[in-house]
């Protein structure tokens, strides 16, 4: 077969539909990446119109631009924009379009998975764009700080959709972090060890790991928050046991990683760029590798510093100073390795490498700005000032949003095939970067001479007039340079001519494939021990195109790709991926009458819309595998493999898995909100503890008959038995759990007596969630056992449910040891 | 797999420890106990980890534990080496300063 009758017959497999289906049904990951990174420059253009309004509004004293209620609504927007539906989603979406690539793969490892969280975000950041428009959005600051944004402060809805819409947005993150870990992990190309990976993949992996353990706790905080404003339990009431402080712990646990969730990802740009533009290799990958998974870690030690005045001893705010400042080392460690990789080679002043250069400048700012604030006493002065406002746009902007438009110019020619032939974006260049430090240069002089954030005015006559005219002057200047490489990049993508396939001379997979990229990627999967495979073979390439990878042939109309062992990354197993569907937005879209019917409180739809979700889970996931055992299949070079139905840890093992992590970190933190408030917080103890029960912990015992079960359902299945008594068993204990949990809900007093009460009822309420979850998979898995898709071969998918059920019956049982522990020990 | 939890391990017992020890210092302020023993407890965690922190460097750095990729050797020695320092500097200050 000649190279074009394989491209023809590949496209033909992997295309999206054609026509305006295309957008509603693509799985494919370059389609997606652009569609997540269109939306997120849309949200950033919003959240840079409202950023313009401010500066308007605080360009003069005493301003009658703004009243104090839409000045609110303009700030905490502006924050909740940039920070939730910009910088993330444009993690993500970059992260989506490149990471099979740079890996040389043909696509991420759940497709449907990422159309799905795609669609989760159009939804959710669609409800806080219709919020903005109709004057009714979140006007609590982008932390929501109860009682603020309790009904006490915030009596409307403009809080709920910030609550409701963001944990509808966070689907997406927690989807997307799930697909980019199980994807660096097991689809790389053949002999890919991790220590050959593309720097890149070592950021996205640190990333999506930290977003799997950081947003746990804010989608908690989110969620307590709203039981507290729509049905009155008082997590956050002094008066009831409840303490505003488990708000702050749970917004900044999640908080501080963020900065380093959007830090990080511009980092792996610019470790993979850095080196083209300077015509060297990477100085240090070791180093860098360990530097960013240190400062992925120590991140999770710093939330406390955001803290500081909040009257929390002095010993545990040294440990968080201590931290904050341990945590420059690592940041200098990659600053020190990217200077070094400019100083070893000879570098070319193409924009990317600009953009690049206005990042050190700035950022390194931004850094040193953050070892001051991380000195408790400096704190204590700058707080909630101007010079907190200007740190954190030199850290965020330069940090990623520089980054990320050299990233842009980088793989613009990738997207479009074109090379860049219009200069606008080198003027639209100089006005970012002296507009920038013009606003923010002016905002911390400012800031130290007093002025406070949040507030919508100020009066004469404090020396602050001159220096915010020249503040907003800067931001005005900065805007229009943002207008510019806008009109440039759309100027370049529809007229610029034709460009040469890897026009920067990268050594990395990407640029081994024709621009724009194929469909499919790959023609064939093409063995890789090289970290810069195309430096190393300037012929592969070709010899991809001719089909000399495995894979080579397209058959059977199958969408085929390997998955790799984790560290060698020797072929394992052959994966079939599924095509174009609509099942993706339809489920994001009855999800979206889950969180649309308990923000507008019509709460019938809420159970209408939650078994709907259920219906189409259940439709997804039977589809997948396979009817019969087809044994190991023929994938080129040689090499048979078994297909994914066929193996004991399949992908969707591995999704399971790292998503029980962030469902584990959730659970945590509601167990630190629970000790927390028990220690910590006022008006302790309760009325009444919950005392244990003799037959409710007799009930609860028998919650361990589900792991118990399903292990007997997997040994009846090796030997090719029949599943009954080891699903009846397993289901038998996850009743015995949901009934334990029903139990304590009867017995407990209303939940809104007392914070105790309410953590109780939350406790009880992810148990029942969850084994109720467990019982239907259970159920699911007798039915496919009956339908032929188990058998001896085929029980990764049992082993996917054992892991679901043996969680759900530990936190069932740590739930109930929690609930009845006080009351043992009083 | 294995390289993976040599990458990992010792950042996170770093966190695991950090976490111990400030839910302990905030255990111990909420119910009064200020004294010596209380001192003596949160120096003991410390101690415990850092010993833990020194026995993961040397395990990391030795032909039985170590990787096998130069890479990956490299990294986690500086990761185990990070997670020490960490260890020692951001809880030392339980060992003086005043408690609650």
């Amino acid at each position: 077969m000649t190279a074009l009758r394989r491209h023809r017959a590949l496209t033909k497999i992997w295309a999206s539909e054609s026509g305006w289906r295309r957008w509603f049904s693509t799985v494919n990951h370059s389609d997606l990446g652009l569609m997540f990174m269109c939306v997120s420059v849309f949200h950033f253009l919003v959240a840079g119109v409202l950023a313009m309004l401010i500066r308007a509004q605080l360009a003069s004293p005493r301003s009658a631009f703004m009243g104090a209620d839409v000045y609110n609504q303009v700030f905490t927007m502006h924050g909740t924009l940039m920070m939730f539906l910009f910088a993330i989603p444009m993690f993500e979406g970059l992260t989506i379009y490149l990471l099979p690539k740079l890996l040389g793969s043909r696509d991420l490892a759940f497709p449907r998975l990422t159309a799905y969280g795609f669609w989760c975000y159009v939804f959710g950041g669609s409800m806080l764009i219709f919020a903005l428009i109709a004057g009714i959005a979140p006007d609590s600051g982008w932390f929501m700080y109860p009682p603020l944004s309790s009904t006490l402060g915030s009596p409307g809805i403009n809080p709920d959709f910030w609550l409701i819409g963001i944990t509808f947005v966070e689907i997406s993150a927690i989807s997307a972090a799930v697909e980019i870990v199980v994807t660096v992990l097991r689809y790389r190309a053949p002999g890919m060890t991790l220590a050959k990976m593309p720097i890149y993949a070592w950021y996205a992996l640190i990333t999506a790991m930290m977003i799997l353990t950081g947003f746990p706790p804010l989608i908690l905080g989110s969620i307590l928050l709203e039981l507290e404003r729509a049905f009155g339990l008082p997590f956050f009431q002094v008066a009831e046991g409840g303490d505003s402080l488990l708000w702050q712990h749970l917004f900044w646990l999640f908080g501080h990683p963020e900065v380093y969730i959007i830090f990080l990802p511009a980092a792996g740009v610019i470790s993979t760029i850095l080196p083209v533009m300077a015509r060297t290799t990477l100085l240090g990958y070791g180093w860098i590798v360990a530097a960013a998974a240190s400062l992925g870690v120590l991140s999770f030690g710093l939330w406390v510093h955001h803290m500081f005045t909040t009257g929390i001893p002095h010993l545990s705010l040294a440990f968080f100073s201590a931290a904050s400042t341990l945590v420059a080392v690592p940041t200098a460690v990659q600053i020190f390795a990217w200077i070094g990789t400019l100083t070893k080679g000879r570098p070319e002043l193409h924009m990317p490498l600009r953009w690049i250069l206005a990042f050190f400048a700035t950022f390194v700012i931004g850094g040193l700005t953050g070892v001051m604030v991380a000195v408790v006493p400096f704190d204590w002065q700058a707080h909630d000032t101007h010079f907190i406002v200007a740190h954190l746009h030199y850290v965020l902007v330069g940090g990623f949003v520089f980054p990320m438009l050299a990233a842009l110019y980088y793989w613009l020619p990738h997207i479009t095939g074109r090379k860049q032939f219009f200069r606008l974006g080198e003027t639209a260049f100089w006005l970012v970067t002296l507009g920038f430090h013009v606003t923010f240069l002016a905002m911390h002089w400012v800031g130290l001479l007093g002025q406070r954030r949040r507030t919508e005015t100020y009066d004469p006559g404090q020396g602050w007039e001159a220096i915010n005219l020249i503040s907003s002057i800067g931001g005005f200047v900065m805007a229009i340079g943002f207008a510019l490489v806008i009109v440039d990049v759309v100027v370049n993508a529809a007229v610029a001519i034709r460009g040469r396939r890897n026009p920067w001379r990268a050594g990395t997979m990407e640029w081994a494939m024709p621009t724009p990229a194929p469909a499919y990627n790959f023609a064939s999967l093409m063995p890789v021990d090289s970290r810069e495979p195309l430096h190393a073979d300037s012929s592969l390439p070709l010899r991809m195109a001719r089909g000399e990878g495995y894979l080579g042939e397209a058959r059977n109309g199958l969408r085929e790709t390997l998955a790799v062992a984790i560290s060698t990354g020797r072929p394992e197993y052959l994966v079939i991926l599924p095509g174009n569907t609509m099942l993706p937005i339809s489920m994001a879209f009855v999800t979206g009458f889950f969180f649309l019917g308990l923000l507008i409180k019509v709460y019938w739809l809420v159970p209408l819309a939650a078994v709907g979700v259920i219906a189409l889970a259940l439709r997804w996931v039977w589809g997948l595998g396979s009817r019969q055992d087809q044994g190991p299949q023929e994938v080129g070079r040689g090499l048979s493999l078994p297909p994914v139905s066929e193996v004991a840890d399949p992908p969707g093992w591995w999704g399971m898995l790292f998503l029980l992590l962030a469902d584990a970190t959730l659970f945590g933190s509601l167990l630190f909100g629970y000790a927390f408030l028990w220690t910590v917080a006022p008006n302790w103890p309760p009325p009444a503890w919950m005392q244990p029960d003799p037959a409710l912990l007799a009930i609860a015992a028998a919650a361990v008959l589900g792991p118990l079960g399903l292990r007997l359902a997997q040994g009846a299945l090796a030997r090719g038995r029949g599943l009954g008594a080891g699903l009846g068993l397993a289901a038998l204990g996850l009743i015995a759990a949901l009934l334990a949990a029903g139990l304590v809900l009867l017995h407990l007093p209303a939940p809104q007596t007392h914070a105790y009460d309410a953590t109780v009822w939350v406790l009880m309420g992810y148990s029942l969630v969850h084994c109720g979850v467990g019982l239907l998979m259970t159920g699911q898995m007798a039915a496919r056992r009956v339908a032929g898709f188990l058998s001896p071969a085929r029980r990764g998918e049992l082993r996917i449910v054992q892991l679901w059920v043996d969680y759900a019956t530990l936190t069932a049982l740590l739930s109930l040891a929690a609930a009845v522990l006080p009351g043992v020990l009083s | 797999m294995r390289d993976l939890l040599r990458l990992s391990v010792p950042l996170t017992l770093w966190l695991a420890l950090f976490s111990l020890i400030y839910g302990l210092h905030a255990t111990l302020c909420a119910t009064g106990a200020e004294g010596a023993l209380a001192r003596a407890m949160l120096a003991a965690v410390w101690g415990i980890g850092v010993a833990l922190q020194l026995g993961m460097l040397l395990a990391l750095r030795s032909p039985r534990f170590g990787a096998l990729s130069p890479t990956i050797r490299q990294a986690s020695v500086a990761l185990a080496a990070t997670a020490l320092f960490a260890t020692v500097w951001s809880l030392f200050p339980a060992l003086i300063l005043p408690l609650c």
